[in-house]
């Protein structure tokens, strides 16, 4: 009574040193590192193994002699795993030897007995076995702290492999969010050489507009200068005389109509090719 | 009555001088009129001149009617001037307004009229 008191008090106060491990745990690894620490001062073992299986991975531990294996493929499940796997009933029974791989055929068992467990979770599939021989006796009565390592194991495996999701995820999105920004300054080139393009088009008309109004404000007087002196000179000739009529206004008129002449085809050249510019250079933009 | 004026014409074209020379003189603008074809020779004259009264024109080679009013402005010169200019555009008209001695702004040909409008305009001024 006494003594299973203490046992248990024992192997509780080992439990919670094995919890308190695991939250530092942070890769299927060091799980498994962890786990080969403590499980020696829960129950008796020669060799201890667990499988866990999702829809599409296969991960687990052998811990022997202080050494840990690690699988992760479908070629390390065993044979009565797949029973196991199977007909989901625990046994224990004898060890037979070719039952057994490689890395524990050097165990030396004195009428060695291998256990196995069958434990379902709504994510997992999970297969347990053990080995147990005179020497180190594996006690039913210890299959209740075997159950609640598997649950903290199975717990911190799927903690571990959501946070790794989590963080594959994340890297998708920080693509993502990458690529998004990368696009902006693509866009935000094209808007701005955009505005280059408005802008400079805007200068242009401008520029433009300024020579047009220019040429305006020439041909306004270019054109009418003479013109004014025409007209001038026939305000003027009521006052008169017949000589200075025919002496200076006759031929003043002449020049001046001439000069008109001259700016009239100089205006309609700069017309048609200032259009010309316009039109070629608009023409290019295409 | 009103005391008599002496006028300075300024215009590159001798035939523009020629003809607001006679309507000054059949309007009986002025008594006096000097006329110059150079504004670089007029502006050296206007203070031996004294003239009352500078009629300008605007598109001259070299020194131009905006020029020359900068000169005259330039010289502390605050002689009356009219504008006479064979332009239409209304930027010159507006330009003019920033000289506060541009009394008037006549669009050529000039004829009695607008010289006998002018001469009431300086009267009901002065």
């Amino acid at each position: 009574m006494n003594l299973a008191g203490a046992k248990y008090r024992i192997t509780y106060e080992a439990f919670s040193k094995f919890s308190g491990s695991l939250g530092k745990v942070d890769s299927i690894e060091m799980l498994g590192e962890i786990t080969n620490r403590h499980l020696k001062y829960l129950f008796n073992f020669r060799a201890f193994r667990i499988l866990l299986l999702d829809k599409d991975s296969i991960s687990g531990y052998t811990f022997s002699k202080g050494k840990i294996y690690a699988h992760n493929n479908s070629e390390n499940i065993l044979d009565y795993e797949k029973e196991l796997l199977e007909k989901h009933t625990p046994f224990s029974e004898p060890v037979k030897p070719d039952s057994l791989p490689e890395y524990l055929s050097e165990l030396d068992l004195q009428n060695g007995v291998l256990w196995g467990w069958y434990i379902s979770y709504p994510d997992y599939r999970i297969c347990v076995s053990l080995l147990s021989d005179d020497n180190v006796k594996f006690n039913h009565t210890d299959s209740d702290i075997m159950h609640m390592l598997v649950d903290s194991i199975t717990s911190k495996y799927r903690q571990i492999c959501l946070s790794e999701e989590l963080k594959c995820k994340n890297e998708t999105l920080q693509d993502a969010i990458a690529q998004i920004e990368l696009k902006n300054r693509e866009i935000e080139a094209i808007n701005s050489n955009q505005q280059n393009v408005i802008n400079n088009r805007t200068e242009e008309l401008l520029n433009k507009n300024k020579k047009l109004l220019d040429l305006s404000r020439l041909n306004s007087h270019n054109l009418r200068e003479p013109l004014t002196r025409i007209l001038g000179l026939i305000e003027v000739a009521d006052h008169l005389d017949n000589s200075e009529l025919k002496e200076t206004m006759l031929p003043e008129i002449k020049i001046s109509a001439l000069e008109l002449d001259t700016i009239f085809r100089k205006v309609v050249q700069q017309s048609e090719e200032e259009a010309k510019i316009t039109i070629n250079k608009d023409g290019g933009y295409e | 009555m009103n005391k008599p004026l002496k006028v300075m014409l300024v215009d590159d074209q001798k035939m523009a001088n020629f003809i607001n020379k006679k309507l000054i003189e059949v309007t009986d603008f002025a008594h006096n009129i000097v006329d110059y074809t150079l504004p670089e020779a007029a502006l050296l004259d206007v203070e031996a001149q004294k003239p009352d009264i500078i009629f300008l024109d605007l598109n001259m080679p070299i020194i131009d009617g905006w020029t020359f009013l900068d000169n005259l402005q330039e010289n502390k010169n605050s002689t009356q001037v009219v504008i006479v200019t064979s332009s239409t555009s209304s930027i010159d008209k507006e330009k003019a307004q920033n000289y506060t001695q541009v009394v008037d702004f006549l669009i050529k040909p000039l004829n009695r009229n607008t010289i006998l409008s002018l001469k009431n305009k300086l009267k009901t001024a002065s």
